[in-house]
């Protein structure tokens, strides 16, 4: 690239423009934390001063605490679900030599593709008929559908990672499909199951669609009662509850992050 | 035992083979997904059909209603400018985010998968908040002088179009950024000393190059922006209705679900269509598809 | 932990893919204790014919009797088989000593005699000092005799072997050579060892099968399949080979006198040739002089290529407008060398005049 003035007030602009869109990109996120500590029902700058009241607020009720551990209740479980039929979805395809692998990626994929909405407008009916509609089992089979296919990407990329010989060698050495996966192929696939899980996790904790859906007042995740608060008045306690909110997915983002940073370690021996 | 009885052993299925392994674990996932997402998507097709007087009864309603026509031209409309948008602010920040190196690197992915980590629901609401007439934004362009009253920001179409390129800027930042880190500088270079000037080598050797990442990011904006709900919902408002809001209404408060299947149909069979449509252009274009 | 490997016999085993038959049937008796090679380009069936012994590589036809039972239909964990694959297949996440006790943890042998055999096999591959160490931190060499370590500890039926020094580079190939064949003959274990690498398998195998195109060619000791190839591929693949097209074969007392279609007749010894075959001449059987030698076969020739390669002289000498053969000499201290453009006469006797089938 050849140097002249045009060419470095380009990449100057370039630059700034980069910082501004990076600026766009985080700063709403970040608003929402001073608004959370105001001491008036607005954001200004300067902020007009602080207090805990709206944290205070929001621990008092009933309704905000009941729906954070509802949306673990829920959590935990699409985690463990998802976990499991994804490895298991993975194995099968990556491993299992057969030629309708990409349509098969398609099918498992899918949830994850199309819009939310059609899913949660096609379980519904389906969940009413099962007598599973507004209860945990009901949302926690919804949120699986669409977070076998996170775990069914990060675990199929840490299995395309090593040669399929490893768990040739272990089954003529003697260890059957049980012993082959769990001595040989988990260790190995380890972390990418735990990514998914927690990929899993997130999503479900954060999920709105579906949650509309399937929950009923009394197992209302955190996302849906947030949802019915913003659609009817906006105050700051909904800027503390998602504050809290935010704590937990930097918290699971930072795991995540070093979690790769392992993996990426160990691919490179 | 004869070859030929090994034959028969084999079409009874009596060989032990890896592929039959896998293909039982395989069959578990693959139940649970045909009960709970084959059978609930053929349930919403099938009920599109219903309701009414002859099969096409809700479709004809759909085209026929200009209030449901304006959502679904709506739909694409606003997903088109979202596309657009993001790939014009995209592309030159991934350019330069796919030349940096070590810390820098780590601080613009850092930047960028912040968002892409909260909730969605979450991310709306910050922008709710800065939308308010007495929000920061308002604030700020009151006190420059830049404005003599409060814009309105929420429930018309400035806020939906912020909005939606905020949340969707991640998902055309990153394949752009994959894609860019993957073409070789020398290829630049290369042009340089062929003659080309910084603008011709931009065109004619940077860009074709960056196509495989562009179509990537432009199908998946594109594509998430027509079945988005959350920031639609909460930030337009009635006369600026994207097709899944309408879908929500349909069913929460009219309780029009066979209405509702069939604009769910109809969302369905375009995201379908459009996916198989990258799909096969992709993988003509020499790249791997979707999936790979 | 030493005893005599067991005995394998093939009997019409096939693999087909779709269309593809990736193996054709098969039928072949390796003994025990011996020391067998497969060799062939890529495609030729041999690692097909390896999966299906190892079992994770279901036939389409045939059986395969190991020690007197068909295996066919078994998994590979029943087969009680040892394999050493091409990239050792060593498992990162367990030392060496973990990885060579696995086999018998899946056995369900008792703590203190897992420790006791694996202690014996890295001394017997003299490792022993490297028994918590992980397989990452092992040269490539040190892999291989762990692979072959653990492979053998729990005393298999045979041992099957893919390529497995195809990793390393040449001066180590052919110490590593020396010390799996020493290690077969300690354990007394049969050995299928599939390669690509014909001087590879000619220096360990008691007998060689040469493979082409999913079927056998030629099974024989390598001596045998040097000196008496029975087709074209054979000679080709096993050494060098020049090869001559016949145009008339004419018989008499003492062989057969055959017109080449080059503009020159040889003589062989051989009596029996038809025109379906060709001739096949070996480099080193080939002698270069100044001046015209009283010998069997003489022709005329230029020199076209005069190369130096450490241990042997190899020259290419064109007899014929489209005829240029490769002469080799050992290249003892001080030797000359022929110039290239020189005129020589290229000769040889009547009994390194092989008849091979033209496939």
């Amino acid at each position: 690239m050849t140097w002249n003035s045009s060419g470095r007030l380009a990449r100057i602009f370039v630059v700034a423009f980069t910082v501004a869109v990076l600026i766009y990109l985080i700063m709403p996120t970040f608003v929402i934390v001073p608004l959370s500590f105001s001491s008036k029902s607005y954001l200004s700058f300067p902020p007009p001063g602080w207090s805990l009241q709206w944290y205070q607020t929001m621990m008092e009720r009933h309704d905000y605490p009941q729906a954070f551990w509802n949306s673990i209740k829920i959590g935990v479980p699409v985690a463990l679900l998802s976990t499991t039929l994804g490895t298991l979805a993975a194995l099968g395809v990556v491993r299992g030599r057969f030629f309708g692998a990409r349509p098969m990626s398609a099918v498992v994929i899918a949830p994850l593709m199309l819009p939310q909405i059609i899913l949660a407008i096609g379980l519904y009916p389906i969940m009413a008929k099962f007598g599973l509609a507004g209860s945990y089992p009901g949302v926690v089979i919804g949120h699986t559908v669409i977070c076998i296919p996170l775990v069914f990407i990060t675990v199929a990329a840490s299995l395309k990672n090593y040669h399929p010989a490893y768990e040739y060698a272990a089954m003529t050495l003697g260890a059957g499909w049980w012993s082959t996966f769990w001595h040989v192929t988990f260790p190995m696939i380890r972390v990418g199951v735990i990514v998914g899980g927690i990929l899993a996790f997130t999503f479900s904790f954060d999920e709105l669609i579906i949650a509309l859906f399937l929950t009923s007042p009394e197992t209302r995740t955190l996302p849906r009662l947030l949802w019915e608060d913003l659609r009817q008045y906006v105050t700051p306690i909904i800027a503390a509850a998602t504050t809290l909110v935010l704590c937990i997915s930097f918290i699971l983002f930072g795991a995540v992050a070093l979690l790769q940073r392992r993996l990426s370690k160990a691919t490179k021996s | 035992m004869t070859s030929h009885e090994t034959d028969l052993r084999r079409a009874t299925g009596r060989i032990w083979s890896p592929a039959r392994g896998y293909f039982v674990i395989l069959s578990l996932p693959v139940i649970f997904l045909t009960v709970f997402f084959v059978w609930p998507l053929a349930g919403v097709v099938l009920r599109s059909f219903e309701g009414g007087e002859g099969m096409f009864f809700q479709y004809l309603t759909v085209f026929e209603r200009s209030s449901y026509l304006k959502v679904l031209g709506y739909t694409l409309q606003v997903a088109t400018t979202v596309t657009v948008l993001c790939l014009l602010i995209a592309y030159p920040v991934a350019a330069l985010v796919a030349r940096l190196r070590g810390s820098w690197l780590q601080i613009a992915f850092a930047l960028i998968l912040v968002p892409f980590w909260t909730s969605t629901v979450i991310r709306t609401y910050a922008w709710m908040v800065l939308f308010q007439r007495k929000g920061v934004i308002n604030d700020a362009l009151l006190n420059l002088g830049v404005i003599e009253a409060p814009l309105r920001f929420m429930h018309n179409n400035i806020g939906v179009h912020i909005g939606m390129v905020h949340i969707m800027l991640p998902f055309m930042l990153l394949p752009l950024i994959s894609a860019f880190r993957n073409i070789d500088p020398t290829y630049m270079r290369a042009a340089g000393v062929l003659g080309a000037n910084p603008i011709r080598a931009f065109w004619h050797v940077y860009l074709p190059l960056s196509m495989p990442g562009v179509s990537a990011g432009v199908a998946l904006v594109f594509i998430t922006s027509l079945g988005f709900f959350i920031t639609p919902a909460l930030l337009g408002g009635a006369k600026n209705m994207m097709v899944a809001v309408l879908i929500e209404q349909q069913v929460s408060i009219t309780v029009n679900w066979e209405l509702a299947s069939a604009l769910a149909t109809i969302l369905l069979l375009v995201t379908a269509c459009l996916y198989i449509v990258y799909d096969r252009v992709s993988r003509r274009a020499g790249g791997g598809g979707v999936l790979d | 932990m030493s005893g005599q490997g067991a005995k394998i016999e093939y009997v019409d085993v096939s693999k087909r893919y779709g269309a593809v038959e990736a193996l054709r049937p098969t039928s072949l008796t390796i003994e025990a204790g011996e020391f067998f090679s497969i060799i062939g380009p890529s495609g030729s069936g041999k690692t097909t014919l390896l999966g299906v012994t190892a079992g994770y590589v279901p036939p389409t036809t045939g059986q395969i009797i190991i020690d007197g039972r068909n295996v066919v239909g078994e998994p590979p964990f029943q087969r009680n088989i040892g394999m050493v694959f091409q990239n050792y297949a060593l498992f990162p996440h367990m030392t060496v000593a973990e990885n060579i006790g696995f086999p018998l943890r899946m056995r369900k042998t008792p703590k203190a005699e897992v420790a006791e055999r694996v202690k014996k096999m890295l001394a017997l591959v003299q490792l022993e000092n490297m028994a918590q160490r992980k397989p990452g931190q092992l040269s490539g060499g040190q892999q291989q005799r762990i692979a072959l370590a653990r492979a053998a500890v729990y005393d298999p039926l045979m041992l099957l072997m893919d390529e497995p020094l195809s990793a390393l580079d040449k001066n180590l190939r052919e110490a590593m050579q020396d010390e799996v064949k020493q290690f077969q003959t300690v354990l007394g274990s049969t050995v299928l060892y599939v390669t690509h690498d014909q001087a590879e398998a000619a220096a360990m195998s008691d007998r060689i099968a040469i493979m082409n195109h999913g079927r056998i060619v030629q099974i024989g000791s390598p001596r045998d399949l040097y000196e008496h190839p029975v087709a074209r591929f054979v000679a080709s693949f096993l050494g060098e080979a020049n090869i001559f097209d016949i145009d008339k074969v004419a018989p008499h007392a003492s062989g057969s006198t055959i017109a080449t279609r080059h503009g020159f007749s040889l003589v062989s010894a051989i009596a029996s040739g038809h025109e379906g075959q060709c001739i096949c001449v070996r480099p080193e059987a080939v002698m270069l002089n100044a001046s015209r030698p009283d010998h069997d076969n003489v022709i005329e020739g230029r020199i076209v290529d005069a190369t130096y390669t450490a241990g042997s002289l190899r020259y290419r000498v064109q007899l014929a407008p489209e005829v240029i053969i490769t002469q080799r000499t050992p290249s003892v201290r001080g030797i000359e060398m022929f110039a290239e453009g020189a005129t020589v006469f290229a000769s040889w006797r009547a009994e390194d005049t092989l008849l091979v089938a033209d496939d």
